[in-house]
C-alpha cells in the first residue's frame, strides 16, 4: 500500500493554496444565519456517507483492540493508519432484510423495507434516507441542501434505480446523482458554459413564472396527483434558495474560495483513481466553501461489474471477483472469459479491490484533515460514514455489516477506538449520527434506540 | 357468513389430515396452506415477506399475482415446505396445490375484479420525449438529449413509466440550461423563428418576396449539412454596401482559419479560403440591383460566377471539411463578414455536387436549371405569409396563445397567457428588440411543470373519460414520443377526437407517420433489452473480432426494422417469431452468410430461409449470450421473460456451483447443465429454462450459424418435445400461443399506458387479446383496441388502500 504522503499533489489540484495561508476563522466570514446551529462559534458539523458496494468481509475490517482502543488496523486498511486516531470501527451491526443487492443498495440509508427484497422505486423503498432528513433539516442555510455523487456506471446495472441511489427524498423518489467532477464544480462555483446575453434576473423571473404554474396546475389535480407538483414546486425553491444564497455569498469574502478553485478537466478520467480523487476533491471543496454540509458518494453502484485489472494482480469484475468462492468462470455472473485458479486466489483480489477503495478514501481524510478552518481541520468539523450494507460478498452477509466513522463531528466522535454493537440494526448508528449533526429523530428505521458512537 | 367459512375450514384440514385431498377450491386450497404453512407465513409471520393467511379467494391470488408465482415455484421446486416444517407436506398434495395455484393464474376470470382505471400521475416527459417533443416545437434539427441526464428505470420497466420519473434540483437546473440551448438554437434559424413568432407588429417589415431586409443577424441565418468534396452555391442577392453572402464553418458556428465563405468587400466578390487564401474578382456588384452569384466548386477548384460570367477561378489543396455547416447571410466577427447593412438576399440554393460548365452559366444568369437543389433557403417560397397585428400587444399575445397552446399540450389559460406575456414586458422594459424579449417566455415555457409534464385534469374515485386534449396527448405520446401535431390539436379544440371513427382514422394516419418509428424503436429496444448492444452487450473482441459496434448496431436496427415491418405494417404479431424475412444491411448479409450483393450500407428486406422471426436474429442471439460463449441459461430465461412473460424466481442464495471443466462447447455446456436438471435445488427452474436455449444453441454468441451439426434437441418437464429453433417456434405458436400473445399484449399496453399493468386492469387486457384474435392476430387491431381501451381513455384516483 502506498502511504499517504506520498500523494501528488497534481497541478489539477483544486484547492490550490488551501492550507494555512487561506484558513479563515469561521466568525469572519460567516455570521451564523441558524438558531439551529448548536453552537455559534464553531463551524457546522458536515456529514458525509460514502457507499462501498459488493461487500466487505468482517475478518477485513476488524482492527485489533485493546479495551476498545484500536491497536492495529487489518491489511487490508493499512492506508487508513495515518487516520486511526480520526476513526472509530464498528462491528456487529446487522440487518436482516437487505439480502439482495438492489434491495441492499436502496436501503442502505434507510431503514430495512417491510417487503425485504420486494422493494421497487414504484412501491417505495421504505421511507426518506438518513442524509436526505438530515439535508432537509438543516440543509436552509447552504446553497445546496445535499450533493449526491456516484462514479459513471460501468456494466449490465447502470440504469437500475435500486442499485445506483442510496439517497431518497422520499420512499419513491430517488436524488439524482451528478457523476462528472466539472459538472459538480460548475455547479459548485456557478460557472459553466457561457450565457451571452442573459441577464443576472432572468433566472429568477423565469422561477417565478414556473413555480406560479406549478401552484396553478396544482389545483387543477387530484388530491393524490399533487405529490409530484409539489416535488417540482420544492425542487424549484431549492433552486430559487441557492441562487439567493449565491447572491448573499458573493459579498462574503468566502467567495473568494469559489472564485479562485481550479476547474478539474471535463468528461469522466480514464484514470479511475484521478476519477474517485476528483471526485472526493468535489466533496471538500463543497464543503470547504459551505456549499453544502451534507453529501453522499457511491464509490461504485451496487452488484458493479467494474474491471479492476489495473490493479497488479486482479481479474474480473468486482461484482463476480465478490463471488470468490465460484472460481470456473462459468456462472452466470461472470464475463465468460476470467477465471482463478483457487478460491484463496480469487479471494486476495477481492479484497484488493475493497483495499484500493480504502485507499481513496484515505486519501479524502487526508484532503480534508489537510484544510485549516478555525482552530481545527476541516475532518474536526466533519462526520464520515463509511461502510457496505454486506459483509462477505459472496454469502450476501447481512450479519457483521462493515462500518467505519470518521472525523470528529466538533468533538462529538470517540475517535481510536473499535465498537461492536453486536446484533444490533444499523439504524442505530444513524439515530445518533443525526443526533450529532444536530437532528433528533425519535425513531428511524424501526428502532429508537440510538447507538453508541 | 365467516363464521361457516371458518366451520368449512376446519372440517377440512381435519379431515385432509395429512393425506392429501384434491384441490379444487380457494377453500380448500387455504385448508392446506393453514395446516403446512401458516406456522411461518401466517398468523402474524410473513417470512421472506410472504404472508398467506391474507388469501381468501381467487381474487386474492390474482391481485398477488407476483407472490403466487413465488409461491408456486418454492412449491414445484421443494424448496417450500423446508424440511424442518412441523408437517411433511406429502408429494401428491404439493403437486396439487401447486397445480391449483396454476390453474387459478391462468384463468382470471375478469368479471370478478373490479374495474380501475389506473392511476397515471403526471408524469414527467423522459430525457427521449424531451428531446423529440423540442425538436416537433420548433422544427429545427437538434438533439436535446445530451443536455439531460438518462434516466433510470425499474427493472424490466419502460423509460416513460410515471412513477420512476421524478424532478429533483438538479434537474430544474438543467432544464434551465437545456431551455437556454434550445432557444440559442432557434433564435439561430430564421425560418423556426418565423414559425415560432408569425405574427409581426405594425412597423417591422413583412418579410416577402423579394424584400428580406437582410439587416438580417445570426438569427436569420440557416445552417445545413454540406458534406466533402465538390458542390456549389448560387445566391441572388442586392447590396450597395457589402457583407457576407454565406460561410462554411464548424458547427458550433464558430470562426475558425479554415472556415470559409463568400463575401462582398469593397463591392467585389471574393471566397475566402481559409489556409489557401481567398479567390479574388474584379467585377462589381454593389450598385443595388440584382445579382446572381454562383461558387461552383468541381475537380479541387473553386470558380466564382456572377450574371453568367465565369469571374475568376483558383486551385484549392485539400477537400472541404465534412463536418462544416452552411450559415446564410453572415460569417464570422470580422467587419466584412458581417450581414449587409443595406441591401437583401432573395434565396441562396445548396447543390451537393457541383454544376456543369453550361449549368453554371445557366443558373449564374438567373435561368431554371434542369438539378434540384439539395437545399434551397428562400423565404419568398414560404408557404404561409407572416401575418400583420395592430399593434404590438395584439401581436405578442396571438404569437404566445399559440406558442402555449403547442408547449402545454392545451389552450393556456387567461392567467398562464399574462404571466407569460408580463415575461416579454420585462424583456422588452430592459431594451430587448421585438423578437429578442420573446426569448425569456419561451424559456420559461421550457421549464414549467405544464410543459415538462403531462399532467391530467382532476380524477374522481369514480372513472372519468379524459378529454379530447388529454387524448391526444396520450396518443401523441405513445405512438410519436411526442407533442400532438396540428391535426391532432385541431380533432382536440372540436372534441371530434373522442368520435370512435376520428379517433381510429388518426390513430391509423399517426401509425404510417415518420415519427411512429419512434414509438417502435423505443418499444423494441427495451422490449427485446436490446438497448445495450454495442455498449453495455459486447462480445469479447479476441474471439469474435467481426462483432464491432458498427455490426452490433445493424443487428439493433434489423431487428427494429423488422417489428416495425410487423406492428406498422398490419401483420399478424405471430409473424414476429415466424417470419421468412428480415432486413439486413452489407455487413450484416455478410454476418448471415448471405450472398453481399449489396451497392451501399442501406438496409434491405430479404427473404430467408435457415432463418425466421426474432429468435433468429443476431440482436437476440448476442444479447442472450456470454460474451465468450453462448449461454443457453441466459437464452432460455430471455425466452422465458420476454417472450413468454414469466419471470424465473432468483437462483436460490449459495447455489452450488457447476462443474465445467471443459473448453465450453456446446455439447460438454449442455452435459454441465444436465447437473442443473439434476440437483433437486436448481431442477424446478432450470428444467424449463435451459430447454428452450438449447434449441437455439445452432446459433454463435454472435448469432451466426455454427458449422457442422449441434444438438438442438430439448424437451420440457411436461414430455413436449421440439427441436431447434424451428420446432421452438412451432411450440412457442402452439402450445405457448396464449402466453405470447398476451405478453405483446401487456407489453404494448404498459409502454402506451405508461405505467406498469394491475390485475384490476384484466378486464382491458382480456377485451385488448379479444380484439387481436378476432382480427387474425393483426397488428394494427392490437393498436386499435389499446387506444379504445378502458385504461386509455379513463381517469381514475387510486383506490384508497385497503
Amino acid at each position: 500500500m502506498h502511504p499517504i504522503r506520498q500523494f501528488r499533489l497534481s497541478r489539477r489540484t483544486l484547492l490550490r493554496g488551501a492550507g494555512a495561508a487561506l484558513a479563515l476563522p469561521w466568525l469572519e466570514v460567516m455570521s451564523p444565519r441558524s438558531a439551529r446551529a448548536t453552537a455559534k462559534d464553531r463551524p457546522p458539523v458536515r456529514l458525509g456517507c460514502l457507499y462501498l458496494p459488493n461487500g466487505s468481509p468482517s475478518e477485513a475490517w476488524t482492527p485489533k483492540s485493546v479495551d476498545g482502543k484500536i491497536t492495529a488496523l487489518t491489511n487490508e486498511m493499512s492506508s487508513l493508519r495515518p487516520f486511526m486516531g480520526d476513526l472509530q470501527i464498528i462491528t456487529g451491526l446487522q440487518s436482516e432484510l437487505r439480502g439482495s443487492h438492489p434491495a441492499a443498495g436502496a436501503t442502505w440509508l434507510i431503514r430495512p423495507a417491510p417487503e425485504g427484497d420486494r422493494i421497487s422505486a414504484r412501491r417505495g423503498v421504505g421511507g426518506a434516507s438518513m442524509d436526505q432528513l438530515v439535508a432537509r433539516a438543516l440543509g436552509g442555510d447552504t446553497p445546496f441542501a445535499s450533493l449526491e455523487l456516484i462514479t459513471k456506471p460501468e456494466g449490465s446495472f447502470g440504469r437500475s434505480i435500486l442499485r445506483n441511489n442510496i439517497s431518497w427524498s422520499s420512499p419513491s423518489t430517488p436524488v439524482p446523482r451528478e457523476t462528472e467532477p466539472l459538472a459538480i464544480f460548475n455547479r459548485l462555483t456557478g460557472r459553466g458554459p457561457a450565457d451571452p446575453g442573459a441577464r443576472r434576473d432572468d433566472r429568477q423571473s423565469i422561477l417565478d413564472t414556473v413555480a406560479a404554474d406549478a401552484r396553478s396546475l396544482r389545483t387543477r389535480v387530484s388530491a393524490a396527483d399533487r405529490d409530484k407538483l409539489d416535488e417540482y414546486f420544492e425542487a424549484v425553491r431549492a433552486v430559487e434558495k441557492r441562487l439567493e444564497l449565491s447572491r448573499q455569498k458573493a459579498k462574503a469574502q468566502l467567495d473568494q474560495r469559489l472564485a479562485n478553485a481550479v476547474a478539474p478537466p471535463a468528461g469522466i478520467p480514464e484514470n479511475h483513481e484521478t476519477y474517485l480523487r476528483l471526485m472526493f476533491d468535489m466533496m471538500v471543496l463543497a464543503y470547504w466553501t459551505d456549499s453544502t454540509r451534507v453529501a453522499t458518494f457511491m464509490l461504485d453502484h451496487e452488484q458493479s461489474n467494474r474491471y479492476f485489472d489495473f490493479l497488479p494482480g486482479v481479474k474480473g469484475m468486482w461484482h463476480a471477483l465478490s463471488h470468490w468462492r465460484d472460481i470456473s468462470g462459468r456462472t452466470e455472473d461472470d464475463d465468460g472469459k476470467t477465471s482463478w485458479t483457487s478460491r484463496e486466489v480469487k479471494r486476495a483480489q477481492y479484497l484488493k479491490v475493497i483495499a484500493w477503495h480504502h485507499l481513496q478514501v484515505a486519501y479524502f481524510l487526508n484532503r480534508l484533515k489537510s484544510i485549516r478552518e478555525g482552530d481545527g481541520t476541516l475532518l474536526d468539523h466533519s462526520l464520515i460514514l463509511y461502510g457496505s450494507p454486506f459483509a462477505d460478498g459472496h454469502e450476501h452477509a447481512s450479519k457483521q455489516l462493515p462500518l467505519m466513522l470518521a472525523g470528529h463531528a466538533n468533538g462529538q466522535l470517540q475517535t481510536g477506538i473499535h465498537r461492536s454493537h453486536h446484533g444490533k440494526p444499523l439504524e442505530g448508528i444513524y439515530l445518533s449520527v443525526m443526533d450529532r449533526l444536530g437532528l433528533r429523530v425519535e425513531q428511524f428505521g424501526g428502532t429508537d434506540t440510538a447507538l453508541l458512537i | 357468513m365467516r363464521l361457516c367459512f371458518v366451520i368449512v375450514t376446519l372440517a377440512i384440514t381435519s379431515a385432509s389430515g395429512a393425506r392429501a385431498t384434491a384441490v379444487t377450491s380457494a377453500k380448500s386450497a387455504r385448508a392446506v396452506f393453514q395446516h403446512f404453512c401458516f406456522d411461518c407465513h401466517g398468523n402474524g409471520r410473513a417470512k421472506a415477506g410472504i404472508a398467506l393467511d391474507d388469501f381468501q379467494s381467487e381474487l386474492d391470488v390474482w391481485r398477488d399475482r407476483a407472490i403466487w408465482l413465488r409461491v408456486r415455484d418454492a412449491l414445484r421446486s421443494g424448496e417450500m415446505p423446508p424440511e424442518k416444517a412441523e408437517h411433511e407436506m406429502p408429494a401428491d398434495t404439493r403437486k396439487a396445490i401447486a397445480n391449483w395455484v396454476t390453474h387459478t393464474l391462468d384463468h382470471v376470470d375478469a368479471s370478478q375484479i373490479p374495474r380501475h382505471a389506473g392511476h397515471v400521475p403526471p408524469r414527467r416527459l423522459n430525457r427521449t420525449e424531451y428531446a423529440f417533443t423540442v425538436r416537433d416545437l420548433f422544427g429545427i434539427d437538434f438533439d436535446a438529449r445530451p443536455l439531460l441526464p438518462a434516466d433510470l428505470v425499474e427493472g424490466g420497466g419502460f423509460d416513460n413509466a410515471s412513477a420512476t420519473l421524478s424532478v429533483q434540483p438538479l434537474l430544474i437546473e438543467k432544464y434551465l440550461t437545456a431551455a437556454r440551448s434550445v432557444t440559442d438554437a432557434v433564435w439561430r434559424d430564421a425560418e423556426a423563428l418565423e414559425r415560432l413568432l408569425p405574427v409581426l407588429p405594425p412597423g417591422l417589415k413583412l418579410k416577402t418576396a423579394g424584400q428580406l431586409p437582410v439587416t438580417a443577424t445570426a438569427a436569420q441565418s440557416k445552417r445545413t449539412d454540406m458534406g466533402d468534396g465538390d458542390f456549389a452555391v448560387l445566391v441572388r442577392f442586392r447590396t450597395k454596401t457589402g457583407g457576407a453572402l454565406f460561410a462554411k464553418a464548424p458547427a458550433n458556428g464558430e470562426w475558425v482559419p479554415d472556415a470559409k465563405t463568400l463575401y462582398i468587400k469593397r463591392g467585389r466578390l471574393i471566397y475566402d479560403i481559409g489556409w489557401v487564401g481567398n479567390l479574388e474578382t474584379r467585377t462589381r456588384v454593389d450598385d443595388g440591383e440584382w445579382h446572381h452569384a454562383l461558387l461552383n466548386v468541381a475537380g479541387g477548384r473553386a470558380q466564382i460566377h456572377a450574371d453568367g460570367k465565369l469571374l475568376g477561378t483558383r486551385r484549392l489543396t485539400r477537400p472541404d471539411q465534412a463536418t462544416h455547416r452552411f450559415r446564410i447571410g453572415e460569417a464570422g466577427d470580422d467587419d466584412e463578414f458581417q450581414p449587409f447593412t443595406e441591401g437583401q438576399i432573395a434565396f441562396t440554393r445548396f447543390y451537393d455536387k457541383s454544376l456543369t460548365a453550361a449549368e453554371a452559366k445557366a443558373a449564374s444568369s438567373g435561368h431554371a436549371i434542369a438539378r434540384n437543389p439539395s437545399y434551397e433557403w428562400n423565404p419568398a417560397a414560404r408557404q404561409k405569409p407572416l401575418k400583420p397585428a395592430a399593434n404590438e400587444a395584439e401581436a405578442v399575445r396571438r404569437n404566445l396563445a399559440a406558442f402555449l397552446l403547442q408547449a402545454f399540450r392545451r389552450p393556456p389559460t387567461g392567467e398562464e397567457l399574462a404571466r407569460y406575456t408580463k415575461l416579454f414586458e420585462t424583456a422588452r422594459a430592459k431594451g430587448d428588440g421585438y423578437h429578442e424579449a420573446f426569448r425569456l417566455p419561451v424559456k420559461a415555457a421550457l421549464v414549467s411543470p405544464a410543459f415538462l409534464f403531462r399532467a391530467e385534469a382532476h380524477a374522481h374515485t369514480q372513472a372519468t373519460r379524459i378529454s379530447a386534449w388529454e387524448l391526444a396527448s396520450r396518443l401523441s405520446y405513445f405512438l410519436w414520443a411526442s407533442q400532438p401535431d396540428a391535426t391532432l390539436r385541431k380533432h382536440a379544440r372540436t372534441d371530434a377526437l373522442l368520435r370512435e371513427d376520428v379517433l381510429r382514422s388518426e390513430v391509423n394516419r399517426m401509425l404510417t407517420d415518420d415519427r411512429a418509428r419512434r414509438f417502435v424503436e423505443r418499444f423494441t429496444l427495451q422490449w427485446l433489452r436490446l438497448e445495450g448492444l454495442g455498449s453495455r452487450i459486447q462480445p469479447d473482441a479476441e474471439l469474435f473480432p467481426h462483432a464491432t459496434p458498427k455490426l452490433l448496431r445493424a443487428m439493433q436496427q434489423e431487428t427494429v426494422l423488422f417489428v416495425d415491418s410487423v406492428l406498422r405494417g398490419n401483420q399478424p404479431v405471430s409473424r414476429l417469431l415466424d417470419a421468412d424475412y428480415t432486413f439486413i444491411n452489407r455487413d450484416l448479409a455478410k454476418h448471415y452468410g448471405l450472398s453481399t450483393l449489396f451497392t451501399d450500407a442501406s438496409y434491405q428486406r430479404r427473404l430467408t430461409r435457415d432463418r425466421g422471426g426474432l429468435l433468429t436474429h443476431a440482436s437476440v442471439l448476442t444479447a442472450s449470450s456470454s460474451p465468450r460463449r453462448t449461454s443457453p441459461v441466459l437464452r432460455g430465461k430471455w425466452v422465458l421473460e420476454v417472450i413468454l412473460g414469466q419471470t424465473p424466481p432468483p437462483p436460490p442464495a449459495n447455489v452450488p456451483e457447476l462443474e465445467i471443466n471443459d473448453q465450453g462447447t456446446a455439447k460438454t455446456i449442455r452435459e454441465s447443465l444436465s447437473q442443473h436438471r439434476n440437483a433437486a435445488a436448481c431442477r424446478g427452474c432450470h428444467q424449463r429454462i435451459d430447454p428452450l436455449g438449447f434449441a437455439l444453441e445452432a446459433f454463435d454468441a454472435t448469432g451466426r450459424l455454427r458449422e457442422g451439426k449441434t444438438d438442438t434437441a430439448a424437451h420440457l418437464p411436461d414430455g413436449t418435445r421440439f427441436d431447434g429453433h424451428a420446432g421452438l417456434r412451432r411450440m412457442l405458436l402452439t402450445r405457448e400461443q396464449p402466453a405470447f400473445t398476451r405478453q405483446v399484449a401487456t407489453r404494448l399496453l404498459a409502454y402506451a399506458l405508461g405505467r406498469e399493468l394491475e390485475f384490476t386492469d384484466e378486464a382491458a387486457i382480456q377485451s385488448v387479446l379479444r380484439a387481436l384474435h378476432e382480427n387474425d392476430l393483426k397488428a394494427e387491431a392490437l393498436i386499435q383496441a389499446i387506444v379504445a381501451s378502458y385504461p386509455f381513455q379513463y381517469r381514475q384516483a387510486p383506490a384508497p388502500a385497503n
